[in-house]
């Protein structure tokens, strides 16, 4: 397989902070790579040294020469320009032709449903439509590399499913990619390999396959309450909150249930579920997924 | 190159940040022009000076234009050629202040204020001089804009200290001795003044000279700066 990045002891800091501490890994050719963990763990920064718009401190990031990089940020600004006007001035200073860009604009915008709005002003944009331009623009040229940060937020359920056929396409045909979420369910659904960041450092570089086999997770369904799901983040062993249809999900490290399920009740949620993966097996947690993501 | 122009002008135009530099200019030259007739190269020298301040002022803003996170995603569209990337800059503030320059040039020719006829030399002449200095005051504004100075009041100090130690240079050469040692790094835009002033006692030798030397040391700070944005980590 074909090495498309490697990074060796690559630190970074900003003034006296630092905020990547000796990061190595290597990613091949058509690999999916998450890297998880918490927030201000350097995920973005990391990021945005393999996009070229950060240098490292110390180390090296070496991609090949011809390589084509997409870059996807977080967040995307709501430009004054029209959406088919923006996208066209990003494949262009790519370097693609005319005619390519036209049809590939029209192609990625009536695939993300923007057809029609495409001679809007994106700066009258909702996020989830902004987010999708941001996709499209890092799609644009085909990229051998793409790096994108935070993917899936403030898309709606039926992009969800689009992007994830895109994902799935853009994998067959070979493209690299490389993501950060904390969506833990939407990671387990795409990613080949998951790399988790603590304090800067990674913890753990592991297959998708293999951190299905061996961590065991439970998933507890709950009443929604006035509390804020950043209280319940914030419980110890629990991995991923979400709330969905008047409820919330909690996936939690299944040796972790007993104490969480106490401290849940002290805080008198109502726990309407709760179901241990080891029960139905890993199957039953990739069931779930399909299930999230076509709600 | 010329897409990535193209885009950063649209932006900036889109964004209005030229409209004040462009409102205050046309006032300076309606108050100037407005009073009485006047002479065509005296006149041409002054309109120099607000050239210079309003083409940094438009090359400050629009270096400051672009969204920051859009700015990341230019530049991975642009292979992170980040020398591409700000030359694209640098030649889109000159193309704006370039058609600003032929305004102010040809504004006085449109209402008729000069009591005597323009020549075609006297024309080029003050063409090419407000081009000039445009580019001059780009090349200056360029090291105190928010891609090397993060706060605004050190651009703009920075930016009017620059504006002052050229535009009174001939001053500043009477009153300092010492000050002879360290011209050369002064932008010359006190000596292009004095050429276009005198130009009709000026060969065109002369002001040819004095432009392609402009026209060098303007090279030279790009150069400068390009690299420094280069070996910059950010």
């Amino acid at each position: 397989m074909d090495t498309i990045l490697e990074l060796k002891h690559v630190k970074k800091n900003f003034k006296k902070k630092e905020v990547l501490k000796d990061i190595s890994f290597t990613l091949h050719a058509g690999e999916i790579l998450a890297i998880t963990g918490s927030n201000g763990t350097g995920k973005s920064t990391l990021l945005r040294m393999i996009a070229g718009i950060l240098t490292p401190t110390e180390g090296e990031i070496i991609t090949p020469k011809s390589i084509k990089k997409g870059f996807v940020p977080d967040q995307f600004p709501s430009l004054r320009f029209n959406a088919e006007n923006y996208l066209t001035y990003m494949a262009r200073i790519s370097g693609l032709n005319e005619k390519t860009t036209q049809l590939k604009i029209s192609e990625w915008l009536k695939l993300f449903g923007l057809y029609s709005v495409r001679k809007q002003k994106m700066e009258h944009f909702s996020k989830g439509m902004l987010q999708k331009v941001n996709m499209i623009q890092g799609l644009i040229e085909q990229p051998d590399l793409l790096i994108l940060d935070e993917p899936w937020s403030g898309l709606d359920v039926t992009t969800l499913k689009d992007w994830q056929q895109v994902m799935k396409q853009l994998k067959k045909e070979n493209c690299t990619m490389i993501l950060t979420s904390h969506q833990k369910e939407l990671l387990d659904a795409t990613a080949d390999r998951i790399i988790v960041l603590e304090d800067g450092k990674v913890i753990s570089d592991k297959s998708n396959e293999s951190i299905r086999n061996e961590t065991n997770f439970a998933t507890i369904k709950i009443s929604k309450h006035a509390s804020s799901i950043e209280k319940l983040k914030k419980i110890s062993g629990v991995l991923y909150v979400e709330e969905r249809n008047n409820h919330i999900h909690l996936v939690i490290e299944s040796n972790q249930s007993n104490p969480i399920l106490s401290a849940l009740m002290k805080q008198q949620y109502t726990i309407l579920s709760f179901q241990n993966d080891n029960d139905t097996g890993n199957e039953s947690s990739i069931h779930d997924n399909e299930q999230y993501i076509s709600n | 190159m010329y897409h990535l122009i193209s885009y950063t002008l649209k932006d900036y135009i889109q964004s209005y940040r030229f409209f004040p530099p462009f409102v205050v200019l046309l006032l300076c030259i309606i108050i100037q022009y407005g009073s009485s007739t006047s002479h065509v190269m005296e006149s041409y020298a002054v309109t120099l000076i607000y050239m210079f301040f309003v083409s940094s002022w438009i090359c400050y803003t629009l270096f400051g234009s672009e969204n920051t996170i859009q700015k990341q995603i230019t530049l991975v569209h642009c292979k992170n050629n980040t020398s591409l990337y700000y030359a694209s800059k640098i030649l889109s503030a000159w193309l704006l202040c370039m058609v600003i320059g032929v305004f102010v040039v040809t504004y006085p020719i449109i209402f008729n204020t000069f009591h005597e006829q323009v020549t075609l030399y006297a024309l080029t002449v003050a063409l090419l001089s407000h081009f000039c200095i445009a580019l001059i005051a780009i090349s200056c504004t360029i090291f105190f804009t928010s891609t090397l100075l993060n706060k605004m009041s050190y651009g703009i100090g920075g930016i009017l200290f620059v504006a002052v130690l050229s535009l009174a240079q001939g001053a500043l050469f009477e009153q300092f001795s010492f000050y002879v040692y360290v011209s050369w790094i002064i932008p010359p835009s006190y000596t292009l003044m004095d050429v276009v002033m005198h130009a009709g006692d000026t060969s065109m030798v002369k002001f040819s000279i004095t432009l392609l030397l402009s026209f060098i040391y303007c090279v030279l700070f790009i150069v400068v700066y390009l690299s420094v944005m280069k070996r910059k980590i950010l």
